[in-house]
Parts: structure tokens; sequence; C-alpha cells
């Protein structure tokens, strides 16, 4: 039993404070921020509690949803043949911002990191080569440029080039070692339009 | 050897060209046994003279540290604060490229921490633009017969000096092979070797960064040796025979003259023989972390023959030829930092080294036990005393 209830103010920042890259003076903003407003305690209330009864995994691309298969992978105007393999979900956001892809996705939850114990069997590598199918014809490997997502990237381009699929890899428009989901849309375009065969 | 005042000369220091690196006043407090000494520093040669243990070598530790946010000596941060003393703060004035900066660093329990007048700097680089320094030490014996590791990182570190970019090659490179000695290390204890496929991938970023690791030495070395060369027979004679620096590694020497692409190829060939012995051993046994390089002076190594006055000109000459190469490629001169000259060096040779510092005119700060190691004109340099912590103006006649 909580005998002296913390001042909801002070919870609020110390809750705020616990997200990456929030600092405790950033969360005192913003804490003070959803305090003087009217509306946005409930607004951001709604949409926490919506996320955490509503949102699932889509089975087939590993994309957070509520929906299975996802909006993504249900729009049928996009193109079956292109699967687009990001790291993280935030990198296929980064995508989409940029607005010029119109294939598919695949979410592999991370890159290779023998050093914190990833290896394939920890990402969604067998989920991948299950979704493989015949109207498929390019992987493109949209995974960081850092020396993690380069080895993930000629895994996965070894493991899929037999298949007799194109493979290729978003080009280095991309800042060496910078990652997606902090590159600029056009940065982004640029580097899908001249990905290269691998 | 010619008693007119150069430009480094300390009676001649408006003189000074807009290319000198100059530090004009230093500030050393509660650093290793100084509790608090102000420095007005002549732009030339400075000379610190004191019996053993008095605080020589602490006082160019506090101006390196200055400099590098690194102690010469690999100490810790809590060994450089003054016994007792929880912080210490070494400030300077220094000139550089024809601005004046104040460049701070504080020591205290959470670390280093350096500024630029006053504020902090957005990133390092700016600090470190603003004030670089060499030093010899007697400890640079090693590079020339010591254990690998150290010549790797004079080579790491003086390529780095000149193109800073050559860090993200390395750390690429440090990344690649820390992840696949990680993959190695957790085969060897399931007692089941890692994935082909694996391994092959992480060789491969090996590969790719090692190589770019090897051909950025290559690059450096092929602007240093000719340096090297001079500044050396510059210091001991032309008569010793011609100095050579021989790289030798996980690449052979004719795949080395093929470029990043010959070097590439090579390397991964030889990481997919030694593939079976890595599974087994649990590490990474090929590659440029592994490489080194050694002295040759009239087709004899150093390291096996040299004689002690050999091996100390040449380690000399090494740390000379950086400063040489620096002022040539950065436009400035560093900082040349020189501990305990003592008579090692015969007059001759001693002679020299101090003709060829004049000629830089770089600013010189030298410390030895007695001034008659120097075989400096009088005229040239701001000798000091240094006695227990404390230092003053020293002259020699009274
Ligand atoms: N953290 C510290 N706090 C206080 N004194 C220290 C500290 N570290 C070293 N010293 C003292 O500094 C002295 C050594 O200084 P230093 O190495 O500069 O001597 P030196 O003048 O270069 O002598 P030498 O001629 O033998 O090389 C020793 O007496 C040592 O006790
Ligand atoms: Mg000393
Ligand atoms: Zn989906």
């Amino acid at each position: 039993m909580n005998e002296t209830q913390a001042d909801p103010i002070e919870r609020l920042i110390h809750e705020l404070s616990r997200l990456p890259g929030i600092g405790s003076k950033t969360a005192a903003r913003l804490a003070f921020a959803i305090v003087r407003s009217e509306t946005l305690a409930g607004d951001l209330a709604e949409a926490l509690v919506g996320v955490r009864d509503g949102v699932d995994r889509c089975v087939t691309c590993g994309n957070p949803s509520a929906a299975d298969p996802c909006a993504i992978c249900s729009d049928l105007q996009r193109d079956p043949a292109l699967i687009c393999v990001v790291e993280r979900p935030q990198d296929l956001l980064a995508i989409e911002r940029s607005g010029t892809y119109r294939g598919h996705f695949h979410v592999l939850g991370g890159a290779l990191s023998p050093l914190d114990g990833v290896g394939p069997e920890e990402l969604r590598v067998k989920e991948l080569l299950a979704r493989i199918q015949d109207s498929t014809t390019e992987i493109i490997l949209a995974t960081n440029p850092t020396v993690e997502g380069d080895a993930t990237a000629l895994y996965l381009a070894r493991l899929v080039k037999p298949l007799g699929l194109l493979v290729s890899r978003i080009a280095r428009g991309v800042s060496v070692g910078a990652e997606l989901e902090y590159t600029d849309s056009s940065t982004i375009s640029r580097a899908l339009e001249e990905r290269r065969q691998v | 050897m010619t008693t007119s005042c150069t430009s480094s000369c300390p009676c001649a220091s408006n003189k000074k060209q807009a290319s000198l690196l100059y530090l004009r006043t230093l500030q050393v407090r509660d650093f290793r046994n100084y509790e608090c000494v102000e420095l007005e520093m002549p732009s030339g040669i400075s000379v610190f003279v004191g019996d053993n243990g008095q605080g020589k070598t602490n006082l160019l530790e506090a101006i390196y540290v200055l400099a590098t946010l690194k102690s010469f000596r690999g100490a810790k941060n809590s060994q450089l604060l003054r016994r007792g003393q929880s912080h210490a703060r070494i400030v300077a004035d220094v000139e550089s490229k024809g601005l004046a900066r104040q460049l701070e660093v504080s020591l205290g329990p959470q670390g280093k921490r350096a500024r630029v007048d006053g504020k902090d700097p957005r990133a390092l680089s700016g600090y470190f633009s603003g004030i670089k320094a060499i030093a010899f030490v007697p400890e640079d014996l090693r590079l020339v017969d010591g254990p690998p590791e150290g010549r790797r990182n004079f080579l790491d570190r003086a390529a780095f000096t000149l193109d800073p970019a050559y860090l993200d090659v390395v750390r690429d490179f440090r990344n690649a092979l820390n992840q696949k000695n990680a993959l190695l290390r957790a085969g060897r204890q399931r007692r089941s070797p890692p994935d082909k496929a694996l391994l092959g991938v992480w060789n491969d970023r090996v590969a790719v960064a090692g190589a770019r690791v090897i051909a950025r030495r290559m690059q450096f070395l092929g602007e240093f040796v000719p340096v090297f060369r001079e500044v050396h027979e510059g210091i001991t004679g032309a008569a010793k025979g011609r100095a050579e620096i021989r790289y030798r590694g996980c690449v052979t020497t004719d795949a080395l003259s093929r470029g990043l692409k010959g070097i590439e190829e090579r390397l991964s060939a030889r990481l997919e023989e030694a593939m079976e012995d890595e599974q087994r051993r649990g590490f990474a046994t090929v590659g440029p972390q592994r490489d080194d390089w050694q002295l040759v002076v009239g087709g004899e190594a150093l390291r096996s023959f040299g004689s002690q006055g050999q091996i100390r000109s040449a380690a000399l000459a090494l740390r000379v030829s950086e400063m040489v190469l620096a002022r040539r490629d950065l436009g400035s001169c560093p900082l040349f930092l020189l501990d305990d000259v003592s008579s090692e060096l015969d007059p001759h040779r001693n002679r020299q080294l101090m003709a060829l510092l004049m000629d830089l005119s770089a600013q010189v700060v030298i410390t030895t036990t007695e001034l008659s190691n120097l075989k400096i004109d009088a005229l040239h340099y701001q000798p000091w005393k240094v006695a227990n912590g404390a230092i003053c103006r020293y002259n020699p006649g009274s």
C-alpha cells in the first residue's frame, strides 16, 4: 500500500522521464504543458490506453498494429513484388514518411549483434523466408548503415539470393553511421531510388 | 651553429609567425605535486631544470593533458589529482592561427571536462582544433624495442592527427572485430563453433573495415617515411645508413602495394583460411589489430641490433617527424614537449636536435636535471627552476 502518495505532477514528471531521449528538464516542461492544457491530459490518456489495449504486432510484417494483417500488408494498392527489410518500426515510419515507396515491409526487430546476444534466431528472419512467394521479385535491404546493419544485410542477401530474387541494398545517401530514423525524407527517397544490387 | 636569433627565440617573440601555436600562459592547480603555479611562457624554448622528483615531468604532463585530455603516462584521473584533493584545473591562453583562446581542463571525480573561453565546446573537435602537442618521454624508447601495441597506437594516433576522419575508420573496424570476437567467444563457451555463414558475414565486415585501416596506415607511412628519413639523418648524420619503416602483418607486402581492393581481397582470403583455427581458439587471430612495424637502419633492425643511443635517436626522430608532418599538413606547428634531456645523446646529436627544433620555430618545453645537458646557446631559451612543486625564473649565474 502506498501510504504517502507522490505529488501527481511529480509522478507525471517521473513517468515521462523514463522515456528514451527525455531528461528530467524536458519531462518537467512536458508535464507542465499537459497540466496547463484543458484537453491534452484526457486525449493523451485515451491514446495511451489505446496503444496498451489495442496494439499488437502484424504477424506478416512485424510492425505494431491494432489490426492483423496491418494496414500496409492489406493495402491492395501496394506492390506485392517488393519487400523492404528494416530493423525497427521507426525505420518503417521514416520510409513511409518519405512517401515514395509503394511496396511491402518486413520489420526484423533489430540487427545482428553477437555482443548483445542477437543472432538470426532473435530476429524475424524465418518469418521473412516464410513469406517470400512466387510473386515476390525484389528484397530491398534497408537496415541501418552501421557495422551491425551492414552485417545483417549481407547475411540476408546470402540467404535470399539463392532463391532467385533480386536483392538490393539501400544506397549510402544516408550518411555513414547515421540511423534511418533520423535521416530526412528526401535523403531516404534518394537512397531508395539509388539502391544497388548486392 | 649560428648565434643569430631565430623567430623561436624568446627574445624575439614579437617576430612570431602567424602559423605558430603559442601557449602564452599556463595555470596549474592541484595537479600532481602542484598546488598552484602560474607561468608566462615564451614562444620559443623553455627549459625546466630541477633535481629528481621535483615535478618536471608532472608539469609536462599537465600541458599534455591540456592538449590531449590524456596522460602520456597512461595515468588515471585519480592519480593526476594532488593528493587529498578532489579537483584539479589546467588553464592556458593559447594563440593558434592568429586566434587567441582560453582553454581549460578541469579534472574531478566525474572525469575530465574541457572548456573553450569558459564555455563547453559543441564538439570536442572544436577544442582540439585549438591546441596540439607532441611529447617525447623516456618511455617512448619502447616504440622502437617494446611490444607491438605501442607501435600500432603511434601509427594510428599520428594518422588520426593528420586526418580526423580516420577515427571513424578505426571505430568501424573495432566494432566489427568486437562483434566477431563475441561470436567466436560465445561459440567456444557453448562448445559448438558459430555457424560458418554467420562468421563469414562478420569476417566480411572485418575485411572491409580492416582493409581501410591498413590502406590508411600505408598512406600515412607513405607521407611519413620520407620525413622520418630526413629528420633521422639530421639527428644522426647520414653515415649510419638509410632509415626505413617496415610494416608487417596479415597482408603480404605485394598486396599492400595493390591499393584498397588488393588489400581487402588478400585480407578476406587470409580470414577465410583462418576460420577453423579461430573457431577453435574462440578469438580472432588475423587482422590489422595484430600488425606491427619496425625501424630498420642501414639494413639492420634497430629493435634487435640498436645501441641505446641509436634507439633513443630513432625514437626521438619519430616524434620530431610527427611534428614536421603536422606542421606541413595542418599549417600550424604543435607544441613540443621534451622530457628528461640527458647526456644519453652525444653532444653532436644533441646539438643537431636543438638546431632542428629551432628551425621548426615550434614552442618547445624541455625538462632536464642539468642545464649543461643542453647544447643550445643560453640566449635562445628561458630557463626555469623546479623545486618541490614550485617554479621560478632561473639565473644559472647566480
Ligand atoms: N597525485 C600526486 N599528488 C602529489 N604529489 C604527487 C602526485 N603524483 C606524483 N607526485 C609527486 O611528484 C613527484 C614526481 O614528480 P615528477 O615525476 O614530475 O619528477 P621529475 O622532476 O620529473 O623527476 P625526475 O628527474 O626523476 O624525472 C614525486 O615526488 C611524487 O611524490
Ligand atoms: Mg621526470
Ligand atoms: Zn503488416
